[in-house]
């Protein structure tokens, strides 16, 4: 035992720091998931985001009118219950504003595999929840699970934005509202 | 204060690049785990807490001043993170002492065996809350009594008599392992 031990912890001090290890990349893992926040929009820029929205959507609207029309998923929904159809077609707006955004870019998808197939998974499920539409009983629970799907994919476009923003430093997330 | 390699660290993670936020991480964690373990002597809250650290090491590192080194920042931001924790979780009692008690052992006929370092650790992990908290701001991260006592709002002469009772059991326990083989 040394005779100060004070002075001997003092002097080997550093040594302490390094007692016990750590699995580095394992925490620094989890703490980049834990970090990865939905980035906040200051309320100008929801404003802005929210206006230019508003005004592609009025654009697509009123282009699209006709297809609106022919869309019979919607009409199929309206019959049902308005409200339901009116949200519908708001998340087939965003979807497509998402859609068109994300095509605009030269996009690798191996980049992001986990969203793409989740986006994939989405589809796939939302193609059986219509298909089911003619034969299924309880019909407003299936255009419940319908919108679940389409609201699932509007987030997932959303998060593939913002890895675009993260990655290409692009102001255009910035122009995406989340529901 | 800054050196080359941090000041590049900092500009980067403060541009949001992931790659040297990683290696600013990576550089600090271990150090700060293990101090923070020291502190609250529970891996997984330590783990917990270190992780909090960084949150705030990121959140304000463009109002870090570099009147200090990075690493002594952080390891402030760290203490100051434990001892939150420890008030919170009401872990910061102090037992009272006797002080006729506290007679060091008289070292001098005693062989001069030097105890490795971990065992150091992790005698400094098993001491009871306040005196070890006292133990960890004093001997290894350089605080005053004064400065002690107004951070645990208690007397000075409770701090430096905790800090004598923190180091007889450090080194009895140190001791009976030394010479327990």
């Amino acid at each position: 035992m040394p005779h100060d031990l004070e002075r001997y912890i003092r002097e080997h001090r550093g040594q302490l720091d390094h007692s016990e290890s750590l699995d580095l990349d394992a925490m620094w893992t989890y703490f980049e998931q834990r970090q990865r926040p939905v980035k906040r929009l200051n309320w100008w820029k929801w404003s802005i985001a929210a206006s230019v929205i508003l005004l592609i959507g009025a654009m697509w609207w009123i282009m699209s009118d006709s297809m609106h029309s022919k869309d019979s998923i919607h009409e199929q929904i309206a019959q049902i219950d308005t409200e339901m159809a009116d949200h519908h077609a708001s998340l087939v707006q965003l979807i497509g504003y998402q859609d068109s955004l994300i095509n605009s870019f030269d996009l690798d998808k191996s980049q992001y595999p986990e969203l793409f197939d989740e986006l994939q998974r989405q589809d796939s499920l939302q193609t059986e929840a219509i298909k089911e539409m003619a034969t299924y009983g309880e019909k407003k629970n299936l255009i419940r699970v319908l919108l679940k799907h389409y609201e699932r994919k509007a987030r997932i476009l959303e998060l593939i934005l913002y890895e675009i923003d993260k990655n290409q430093k692009d102001e255009i997330y910035d122009a995406t509202v989340q529901i | 204060m800054v050196s080359p390699e941090d000041q590049q660290l900092i500009s980067a993670s403060l541009k949001g690049d992931r790659v040297g936020q990683s290696r600013l991480y990576k550089k600090y964690a271990q150090a700060m785990f293990n101090t923070a373990i020291r502190m609250v002597s529970e891996r997984e809250i330590a783990k917990d807490l270190t992780q909090d650290v960084f949150v705030k090491v990121f959140q304000d590192l463009g109002r870090f001043r570099q009147e200090s080194t990075l690493g002594a920042w952080i390891k402030r931001i760290t203490v100051n993170t434990c001892l939150n924790h420890l008030k919170k979780a009401g872990r910061m009692q102090f037992q009272e002492v006797e002080v006729e008690k506290l007679k060091m052992h008289d070292m001098a006929d005693e062989e001069s065996k030097t105890p490795d370092m971990k065992i150091v650790h992790k005698a400094i992990k098993g001491l009871p809350n306040g005196c070890r908290t006292v133990l960890n701001l004093y001997l290894l991260e350089g605080y005053q009594h004064k400065e002690i006592a107004d951070i645990l709002s208690i007397k000075e002469s409770t701090s430096k008599t905790q800090y004598r009772r923190a180091k007889q059991l450090l080194q009895d326990q140190l001791k009976s392992q030394l010479y327990a083989t």
